[in-house]
């Protein structure tokens, strides 16, 4: 019979018709999502932050403006941190960057604004660390490997781990 | 009406232009009719065209990496892969079997991911928008492994010189089994809905016939070329990454014709998922944290070119990278991309179609228009 | 074609090392020189050896050193093997013989090459630009190349 294969297929259509609603009722059911998503925000722990300009060195796109400036004390410090957003891409390779850890992406994604002006977001006026911050960029925790402690020289090599120990907690 | 009764046909010039709801990006084609039968097809492109290769000459070596999931955009990490291996065999260092694993893991599941979008808009491009939901659906299981594992759906940027960017974590683990829960039975489904459309068959069996003979000069790689008879696939021919370690079994369809391309990529679906689960079992085994080789913070390849190629979803892309040995920027990147090869066929191929084959033609070939252009 | 049609590389080395203006590069077994004399000769010889398969073609602008050089990745449909041919030009002449009569694929590399770089393939039957429009000034994958702000060869807002 002619029509017999689209007959099959209406078959399979109408068993969706009748079967359980995958669409997430958005905005009334918020996305599930993972621990690692990426939004569209970025949050600074300013007090970690050394001032090293390793995450503008990093970025594809040159979206971090950043000025720096020395101190009273000769220390560098940051006078200006503003992700030019238009520009991003989101990739994440200045969160790997940062030797502190202190820059983070969030889940942010509802981030539309009615101004261009407001698309570049200034890490130093708002760290915008009250947001859900995204565990994407970070590092497992170091695991220092036990080093058994030399018979002869007990002693000296028992400080010596204890030293490390200290050091290891910091970083 | 002329003498002998039968109507006039007229000339004439068709735009199928870059705006098209069917050309799958902006590809324009400047086609030739008579009547309604194409006489010349020229297809003209570069409207997409970004310089991505100019501009990786201006970026350091992993700056460049965010740059290449643009290629083919529907598989990210896919397109990493290439550039990674090719400059690490100018580096000569060594990738950890986890790493490698998670390389390949990623890879096969963007793979399923663009084989459904290219499945379910050949469908719909024919018409049948139903058929196009039922396979987004299961791309949204693989983009949550994806966005669990590295938290990007599409552009990951996940590889990286030397490894991956992250370990496999719980939350992809259990997405991944969401995957090998709702797959299968889509698989059946779907070809009870497509396969035997009678609407379907009169549209795709003996359109835009491709011998293996003109297949193989024109370059045409990955399931475009499979559909034509010529049983080539780089994962089990010349592997690259772990591939040697799992039997890759390769379909091949004989007829060349746009049905073939359709029933060639469903049966590569099925392939695609007991890979999936093959590469999944040999990444429990090895132990998690080996993620990333012994790579310098600044990468200097030595002076050299290094081509390396890897079988995407699209077809074979290559990644040529020369270096001149001193800088921290590439002397040039060039990708060799699968869409571009696959569509310099259509002026050959074009003529003596009408005009609706011509888009089950364009639709059957599942291209790119990211990788087209760079 | 069943595989033993497919030469290997070592049988490859012997015959084209005998083609004059071949030559291998030294350190590696699938790469060769050719001369621009000797580029058609050596890619029939490929094609009836079983590389059917014309995976790229493409150049590199070596400005420091005065020439481009195009490379040629020339595999099969069987196994791995990639043959690459390297051929240097000047870039005063920046010319070559076309592929087009013995790989298909030919045609589309090989008017990106000409678009990029500006390198003329003699015996092509259609060179014209494909990626950036008919019109365009400039060969931009050039290291001179530079993208003059001022000269915008786009359309212009008239406010």
């Amino acid at each position: 019979m002619f029509g017999k294969g689209i007959l099959k297929g209406l078959a399979q259509t109408g068993k969706q018709v009748v079967s359980k609603r995958l669409t997430e009722k958005y905005p009334e059911e918020k996305p599930h999502l993972p621990e690692r998503w990426r939004g569209n925000t970025f949050a600074l722990e300013k007090d970690k932050c050394i001032s090293c300009g390793l995450c503008a060195m990093s970025c594809p796109n040159k979206v971090i403006r950043q000025k720096f400036d020395k101190d009273e004390d000769g220390k560098k410090i940051c006078t200006e941190f503003v992700m030019e957003r238009q520009y991003c891409l989101f990739c994440g390779l200045c969160v790997e960057a940062c030797p502190k850890g202190c820059l983070h992406l969030t889940h942010d994604f509802e981030t539309a604004v009615y101004s261009a002006a407001d698309v570049p977001q200034d890490l130093l006026a708002d760290n915008h660390l009250d947001a859900a911050i995204s565990k994407y960029g970070e590092k497992p925790p170091l695991v220092k490997p036990v080093i058994p402690p030399k018979p002869a020289a007990a002693a000296p090599a028992a400080a010596k781990p204890a030293a490390e120990d200290a050091k290891g907690g910091e970083a | 009406m002329s003498e002998n009764g039968n109507a006039y046909s007229e000339r004439y010039t068709l735009n199928l232009g870059p705006q098209h709801p069917s050309t799958h990006g902006v590809l324009r084609i400047v086609a030739d009719f008579d009547g309604e039968t194409c006489i010349s097809a020229d297809p003209v492109i570069g409207y997409l065209h970004r310089g991505m290769e100019k501009l990786l000459e201006s970026r350091t070596y992993p700056q460049g990496l965010p740059y290449t999931d643009r290629l083919d955009y529907l598989a990210g990490v896919n397109n990493n892969l290439p550039l990674a291996l090719a400059v690490e065999k100018l580096l000569g260092v060594e990738i950890p079997e986890r790493a490698s694993l998670l390389r390949m893991l990623t890879c096969e599941i963007m793979r399923l991911a663009s084989y459904m979008v290219g499945i379910g808009i050949y469908i719909m491009d024919l018409g049948a928008v139903s058929g196009v939901f039922y396979p987004f659906q299961q791309r949204e299981y693989a983009l949550e492994v994806m966005s669990a594992l590295c938290g990007a759906r599409m552009t990951q940027g996940y590889i990286r010189f030397g490894g991956v960017q992250a370990d496999w974590n719980d939350e992809a683990e259990a997405a991944l089994d969401v995957l090998y829960k709702e797959l299968p039975p889509f698989i059946e489904m779907y070809h009870k809905l497509i396969d035997e459309n009678e609407i379907f068959l009169r549209r795709t069996k003996g359109v835009g016939v491709i011998t293996a003979e003109r297949a193989k000069s024109y370059a045409l790689t990955g399931p475009n070329l499979r559909a034509s008879g010529v049983d080539y696939d780089l994962r089990r021919d010349a592997p690259y990454c772990l591939y040697d370690r799992f039997t890759i079994k390769v379909p091949v369809q004989q007829a060349g014709d746009c049905h073939a391309r359709y029933a060639q990529r469903m049966l590569e679906v099925e392939e695609i998922l007991k890979l999936i689960k093959a590469i999944h079992a040999a990444l429990k085994e090895t132990e998690p944290g080996k993620i990333m080789g012994a790579v310098p913070k600044m990468l200097r390849p030595p002076a050299g070119e290094a081509y390396a190629q890897t079988e995407n979803p699209k077809g074979i892309m290559g990644c040529l990278v020369a270096s001149d040995g001193k800088g921290v920027n590439p002397l040039r990147v060039h990708f060799r991309r699968p869409s571009f090869d696959n569509i310099a066929i259509f002026s050959e191929l074009m003529p003596g179609h009408k005009v609706a084959d011509l888009i089950a033609i364009i639709a059957s070939f599942d291209i790119v228009l990211g990788e087209i252009d760079g | 074609m069943t595989n033993n049609e497919v030469k290997t590389k070592a049988q490859v080395a012997a015959a084209m090392t005998k083609i004059a203006g071949v030559a291998a590069i030294e350190g590696t077994d699938c790469e060769y020189t050719v001369e621009a004399s000797a580029l058609i000769q050596a890619a029939e010889y490929l094609l009836g050896a079983g590389y059917e398969f014309l995976a790229d073609i493409t150049a590199v602008d070596y400005l420091a050193a005065g020439h481009f050089r195009l490379l040629y990745q020339i595999a099969n449909y069987h196994n791995g093997d990639i043959i690459t041919l390297k051929l240097d030009i000047p870039r005063e002449a920046a010319e070559a013989d076309s592929l087009c009569g013995v790989y298909a694929a030919a045609n589309w590399l090989e008017r990106e090459v000409y678009d990029m770089f500006g390198i003329k393939f003699a015996g092509h039957p259609d060179l014209r630009r494909i990626l950036m429009w008919d019109g365009y000034e400039g060969w931009p994958l050039r290291k001179d190349f530079v993208q003059q702000p001022n000269k915008y060869q786009g359309r212009r807002r008239l406010d």
